[in-house]
């Protein structure tokens, strides 16, 4: 019934009837149009759609809430109150207890976590070392396990009355400690606990970025006389400069919004000495049912990182690495 | 060959910077992102919950028709689920018409049914703690069941349960059980059963000096971690001590001197009798020495009893809480209860085919029979007056029954309004802090704790903020200095780039 030729003959006519409308024409005259391939948005239209859904409509959702009183007394029928919960998360005495114990939480976590999978890296990558394969599968076991299971067992092992790491302590006639109980020492447990969970991923791509340096460089360096300190001052650091500021920032990013360990391990206690503003904003919503509050508290927690990350990419351009 | 590497390094970057591809990329991200933005906006905008008009009557499904209900919770694993199974199964024989889709109990938290309520999307069906469900009720995600139940069959219930279940005249679910906790004690340590405050202290006291001083393994008089409790078993101490966790309006009491005593007494277990170790940190430590003879009191509900039985046999015994000689009142521990409540329509999209269903499940899953097995097989207390008097008269001889019958004499009833939520969790962090750190300002905790729930329940009734001339003048400088920033950075990249 139908042939190509016609089939192809009826397509051509219709876009000669579409690019001779006026519209059409006012449009393709247009500098944008004409700088710009529109076609290619619809390769990336799929993965639009969904972040459209998964990541931009609860963002905006959060926001818009954060402007109601969306809470249990106004489950259904909340409304809009300007910016009252902002006003409050300002007053709230708590709040530069839990800002601090968030920048705590934060940069004590990167500073060690990503130092330590820089120097692993390094130290995997020499050449000549013995059991290269054995040690990367070795430090990929804390990563492997689920993060929920590693943090029960930390739970345990640093139980003042009974876990191990007492029982060790009291072996060498050291007096046991409150790691999850104190708060001078909850906050440590938890970056040490956040240590373990996270220094084989930073490992991990600190080695593919170390790998990415040409080889011909370190042979270069060697040829010069560079010693290991030279060469990882003159040839390493400075070709991972970007690489290094992002995988920081972004483990600072990570970290501001990890959530389960402060969670399952001190849920924010003893007090608030380890409440971060992502657990304190999942307080308000899950244990108190004030959404409208937990909003205001995420998208304040989101503007005080978005200030950093702004910054800090200004200084440090990573998001060169990205583009 | 270094210096070289780095030109081609500087090359790269240049030639990748002003590329035209990265232009277009810059275009791209900036129309996704409006995009997005504009998406997202609209979804927001036609994202309006769903609204229906509650049903009045209910009406039985016409004859041959089936219909289909939704439960969520069928009790703890064990006996508890046992018997729901049990009674589930004779209610599908006896309601061929009405098919029970359940979920099990297991990780369905009222935060989930929250969830769900607000999606619409809830089961017809859900049991949970009568404390929590009454939150659901004030948010208006459940049935209030006043209007479909007669007041011969709500009569039926102890008092105390229905006031656990009523918030503002509503009666918003039906009990299945009562319980709260006790004064267990090790027959083995303890021969004289205290019933003063004093008297506990004194009897602590004696037995972990004793065990102190004959060397061994030390047995504590009666362990209590403040700081790895809720809120819940230390409620009981305030009315001993003349205070209360709220008053009639429902607002906290928290700081008051009653309060603060009730607390110190708890604090001083620890640091001042030092019949309790420091830092236990979960109940679990507390419960495992009580099972292994290392404690001769303990605080619990009749949940655990089965264990100690297990490891205690004939030693364990339980009895009420004490009172204070100097107030003459009793400690009240919180006599709650856990029950069935049916969504709104606003919640699950229940119609009234389902809420007949619905209402036909409850009576059954709470009757007669069922309790009576619940008792028996899970040691749960019943809501039921009938099977409350089969309890007194058949475990008559049971010392331990007796004791929990004594117990029932002085309880509270656990508030159900809203204002309670902000209790549990904010007890937890001050008074739990106080323990943990052991510092003795109980005075300044309470303080905190009484500001933090006042605070909670402040914030539940914002009103539009009233902004004064100040704020709009900070408001108003604040977008200047953005605006003026951005102007600024406008003009210097603009020429920044003409340099170039």
């Amino acid at each position: 019934m139908f042939n190509d030729k016609n089939s192809e003959g009826a397509i051509n006519r219709i876009k000669d009837l579409i690019n001779s409308s006026p519209i059409v024409k006012k449009i393709k005259s247009t500098k944008i149009y004409k700088k710009y391939e529109w076609r290619s948005i619809i390769y990336i239209l799929p993965v639009i759609l969904v972040l459209a859904f998964l990541n931009f409509y609860p963002i905006l959702y959060t926001i818009y809430i954060s402007f109601t009183n969306f809470n249990t007394k106004f489950f259904y029928n909340f409304y809009f109150i300007g910016i009252t919960n902002y006003v409050y998360v300002l007053q709230t005495n708590a709040l530069y207890t839990i800002i601090e114990n968030t920048l705590v939480w934060s940069i004590g976590s990167t500073i060690v976590m990503v130092p330590a999978g820089f120097i692993l890296a390094l130290i995997m990558n020499q050449r000549g070392l013995r059991g290269k394969y054995l040690y990367r599968s070795m430090f990929l076991f804390p990563w492997a396990f689920p993060a929920f299971i590693t943090i029960l067992i930390w739970s345990n092992m640093l139980a003042f009355n009974g876990g191990v790491v007492n029982e060790i302590m009291n072996f060498f006639g050291l007096k046991s400690i409150a790691w999850l109980t104190s708060p001078k020492y909850a906050m440590i447990s938890l970056i040490l606990v956040n240590f373990w969970l996270s220094f084989p991923y930073y490992t991990f791509v600190y080695t593919s970025a170390v790998q990415s340096i040409p080889q011909e460089l370190y042979e270069a360096a060697e040829m010069d006389g560079y010693g290991s300190i030279r060469t990882l001052t003159s040839v390493t650091l400075p070709l991972l400069r970007r690489q290094v500021a992002f995988i920081t920032i972004f483990g600072f990013i990570f970290t501001w919004n990890n959530f389960y360990v402060p969670f399952l391990l001190t849920s924010g206690g003893p007090g608030i000495s380890t409440q971060i503003l992502i657990t304190y904003s999942y307080q308000e919503a899950f244990s108190f049912d004030n959404f409208s509050l937990a909003a205001a508290y995420s998208v304040f927690s989101m503007l005080i990182l978005l200030v950093f990350v702004v910054v800090a990419n200004h200084y440090s351009k990573m998001m060169q690495v990205v583009y | 060959m270094i210096s070289m590497s780095k030109d081609r390094e500087s090359g790269l970057e240049s030639r990748f910077h002003d590329s035209p591809d990265r232009n277009k990329l810059k275009v791209f991200l900036v129309i996704a992102v409006s995009a997005l933005f504009i998406f997202g906006g609209l979804l927001v905008i036609f994202d309006k919950p769903v609204s229906n008009n509650a049903p009045r009557f209910i009406a039985s499904p016409a004859s041959g028709s089936s219909v289909t209900i939704t439960v969520w919770g069928s009790g703890s694993p064990g006996g508890e689920a046992n018997v729901f199974n049990q009674t589930l199964a004779s209610f599908e024989a006896a309601y061929p018409n009405i098919t029970v889709t359940d979920s099990p109990a297991i990780n369905v938290a009222s935060t989930t049914f929250t969830s769900a309520a607000h999606a619409g999307t809830a089961p017809d069906v859900y049991r949970d703690t009568s404390d929590n469900a009454g939150a659901l009720f004030a948010s208006g995600s459940v049935l209030n069941l006043t209007t479909y139940l007669n007041s011969s069959y709500v009569n039926s219930f102890t008092t105390g349960t229905i006031s656990d279940w009523t918030l503002n005249g509503g009666l918003y679910g039906i009990p299945i059980n009562t319980n709260g906790v006790g004064l267990y004690y090790n027959m083995k340590y303890v021969k004289k059963v205290p019933t003063t405050v004093n008297q506990l202290i004194l009897c602590a006291e004696n037995i972990t000096e004793k065990h102190l001083t004959a060397g061994g393994k030390p047995v504590y008089g009666l362990p209590y971690g403040i700081g790895t409790d809720s809120g819940y078993r230390s409620a009981a101490w305030f009315p001993a001590f003349g205070g209360a966790m709220f008053n009639s309006k429902e607002l906290p009491v928290l700081n008051s001197q009653a309060d603060i005593n009730a607390i110190s007494f708890l604090y001083n277990l620890t640091y001042s009798y030092k019949v309790s170790p420091q830092g236990l940190t979960t109940m679990t430590d507390q419960e495992q020495m009580f099972e292994d003879n290392q404690s001769a009191f303990m605080i619990d509900g009749p949940w655990d009893q089965a264990l100690y039985t297990q490891y205690l046999g004939k030693d364990l015994n339980v009895t009420s809480l004490p009172y204070d000689s100097a107030t003459g009142h009793w400690a009240r521990p919180i006599w709650g209860s856990v029950g069935y409540l049916i969504s709104s329509p606003q919640a699950s999209n229940i119609n009234n085919h389902q809420i007949w269903a619905s209402l036909k499940f409850i009576e059954y899953m709470t009757n007669y029979t069922a309790q009576k097995n619940l008792f028996i097989q899970a040691g749960d207390f019943p809501s039921l007056i009938s099977v409350g008097n089969f309890v007194k008269t058949d475990t008559a001889q049971d010392p331990l029954a007796a004791g929990w019958i004594a117990q029932e004499a002085h309880t509270q009833i656990q508030p159900s309004f809203v204002n309670m939520n902000y209790y549990w969790p904010n007890f937890h962090t001050y008074v739990g802090n106080l323990y943990d750190n052991g510092t003795n300002n109980v005075s300044s905790t309470m303080n905190a704790f009484q500001n933090a729930v006042m605070s909670e329940i402040n914030q539940l009734n914002a009103k539009p903020t009233t902004l004064s001339a100040i704020d709009y003048e900070i408001i108003a400088a604040v977008v200047v200095i953005i605006v003026v920033a951005a102007a600024a950075y406008v003009v210097v990249l603009g020429k920044k780039n003409k340099k170039q």
